[in-house]
């Protein structure tokens, strides 16, 4: 049976993701980033060709799991055998693309199955550069395919933003969530 | 030769304006170096500060002949002083600080490569920028919200109220505006949906827990009250370095006035709903925004029966709704109640979703608590 302690983080190509999984895990992330070789190269330096690996080591043993998809839709085969086994999907969109609204719907329509079964958070990173569309819209659109989810601006270099959107994929699931002080209950469960 | 530094030395008491331009002339003026008074070349200082007049007349008796900068809202009587108007730009800054190189020969155009190589207009923004991401770091650092006995407050007898008629006024007629309160004055600029003022988040939580009125008594100042009037300086495309959103600020002022009370016009047994989630990363808030803002965004709930649902003080709850209504997210719900009124037993572990998912149990609560922690711990 799959063991629920990963996270899984997807979004299109640029969109910060193996730069948000390095902001979060405490060890060195695995990067499978290469050269990119086609069209990808015209935007991008290294681009992930398989995917990243992070990882967080809990408070009180245990370990939580970054994987990242790699951003270009030829690699999608990766995408199923990613999330089984996931609590929720973090999902990074780039602001600054030329239609960040085919890419949230694209994302949210290929992983729709695996967000009905667990929880979802969006993060829209590089609104430094650019602030339109915003927040609203996003949220309009989301509304629209019928879903409801945290759509928070994110830099997916600063560890506050990322991990403020993994606080909001959890209380997500489950806003009665608390963090006791003191009561000694962080025994692996 | 002329690589001779230019040597400033800022006057007056440590303040977010004296912050920013030590960070400024640190940073971003390469050929400033930063002195005491008596050896500096020239001195800088904001003439709206307090007791700025009697600092400016002490230290020129003593420094006569030394050029001085002043930063200032308008035009000041002292004669043979550069004048910087506030709110300030870098640019006006640096050309102010290039005409007393000039004056003291020390221009060189190869040393003259100051900030505008790069992009002058954003430097003293940068500086900004980088000062409150210090204070964005950590949430705690302003967060002794002093809660208030009565759970109602009018908002419209603080900032909060004038705030929002002059956003209003702003946003529509697209022309600056600038509040005066008898406090520091405060700038809109709609067009960029951005706002200034001379003063960090300290000092604004503490204006915020008096209402205008109080504040007004207490200082003497403005007796008419509040005024909302054009800023005919207020440059469209070139807002001054500094700003904050408008969104984040009238956030925090909501919540601070709120001081753990709800607005009149939300019952504590209304039931409301969060249009969208707040930019809760972006915003001042304390941790537990992001359970209300989750639980209320994913059912209505009374203000009281969120409280008890999420067993938070009641001042977290009804805070947020403060700062969420003012920034237009909240909705209010009719009444048509499903199932008996929630003032049970907090259930914690509750799940609020109704939407048919696995148990949570196969990650396990305790799972994901302790990832919160991690998330928190640092
Ligand atoms: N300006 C800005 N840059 C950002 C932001 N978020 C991420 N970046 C930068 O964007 C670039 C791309 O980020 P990556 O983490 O490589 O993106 P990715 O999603 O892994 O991309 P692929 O692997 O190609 O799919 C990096 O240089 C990041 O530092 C942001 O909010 N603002
Ligand atoms: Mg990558």
């Amino acid at each position: 049976m799959a063991l629920y302690n990963k996270l899984i983080f997807t979004g299109p190509v640029g969109a910060g993701k193996t730069t948000a999984i390095a902001s979060l895990s405490d060890e060195p992330p695995v990067r499978t980033d290469a050269l990119a070789s086609d069209m990808t190269r015209k935007f991008k330096q290294d681009t992930t060709v398989a995917l990243d690996y992070g990882v967080m080591t809990l408070e009180g043993g245990g370990k939580l799991h970054l994987y990242g998809t790699p951003g270009q839709e030829r690699f999608d085969f990766m995408w199923e055998i990613l999330t089984e086994g996931g609590i929720g999907l973090a999902l990074l969109i780039d602001n600054s693309s030329p239609d960040p609204f085919r890419d949230l719907r694209f994302f949210l329509g290929r992983f729709r199955p695996f967000i009905d079964q667990s929880g979802l958070a969006i993060g829209i990173t590089r609104m430094d550069l650019k602030s339109d569309p915003t927040l609203e819209a996003y949220n309009r659109e989301i509304e629209k395919l019928g879903l409801k989810a945290p759509v928070l601006e994110v830099d997916a270099r600063s560890r506050r933003d990322v991990s403020l959107l993994v606080q909001a994929l959890l209380f997500h699931l489950d806003p009665g969530l608390v963090v006791e002080d003191d009561d000694g209950q962080f025994a692996v469960s | 030769m002329s690589d001779t530094p230019l040597k400033i030395a800022i006057l007056g008491p440590r303040t977010p304006c004296y912050d920013l331009l030590t960070h400024f002339i640190e940073h971003n003026c390469q050929f400033g170096l930063l002195v005491e008074p008596e050896q500096a070349d020239v001195c800088i200082l904001n003439l709206d500060g307090f007791d700025a007049e009697r600092l400016l007349h002490d230290h020129r008796q003593r420094n006569s002949g030394q050029p001085m900068i002043v930063l200032a809202l308008n035009k000041p009587a002292q004669e043979g002083c550069i004048w910087v108007k506030k709110p300030l730009q870098s640019r006006q800054l640096m050309d102010a600080l290039e005409t007393v190189r000039h004056l003291n020969g020390k221009n060189d155009s190869a040393a003259l490569k100051v900030v505008r190589n790069t992009d002058e207009t954003t430097a003293l923004n940068q500086a900004a920028r980088q000062l409150a991401s210090k204070h964005r770091a950590n949430h705690k650092a302003v967060h002794t919200v002093s809660v208030s006995k009565t759970k109602y407050y009018e908002p419209v007898e603080y900032l909060q109220g004038i705030l929002i008629k002059a956003y209003r006024q702003a946003v529509t007629t697209g022309i600056s505006l600038r509040i005066d309160t008898g406090w520091e004055p405060i700038f809109i600029y709609p067009h960029k949906r951005l706002v200034w003022v001379d003063a960090d988040d300290k000092k604004l939580q503490a204006f915020c827990h008096l209402s205008i009125r109080k504040f007004s008594h207490l200082t003497g100042e403005l007796a008419s009250g509040p005024t909302i009037t054009p800023e005919p300086g207020g440059d469209i495309d070139k807002p001054p370095d500094g700003c904050q959103s408008m969104e984040a600020f009238l956030w925090k002022v909501s919540w601070w006035n709120s001081a753990g009370r709800l607005p009149r016009g939300v019952k504590s047994s209304q039931l409301v709903r969060l249009k969208r989630w707040p930019n809760l990363t972006r915003l001042w808030c304390p941790a537990s925004a992001l359970q209300v803002a989750s639980l209320l965004y994913q059912t209505a709930k009374s203000p009281e029966d969120a409280v008890t649902a999420l067993a938070l003080p009641p001042a977290d709850v009804y805070s947020f709704i403060s700062a969420a209504r003012a920034t237009g997210l909240i909705e209010r719900v009719e009444e048509k109640r499903s199932g008996p009124p929630s003032n049970l037993p907090a259930e914690k572990e509750r799940r609020f979703d109704r939407r048919p998912r696995p148990e949570p149990a196969r990650s396990s609560g305790g799972f994901l608590r302790k990832i919160l922690r991690s998330l928190r711990g640092e």
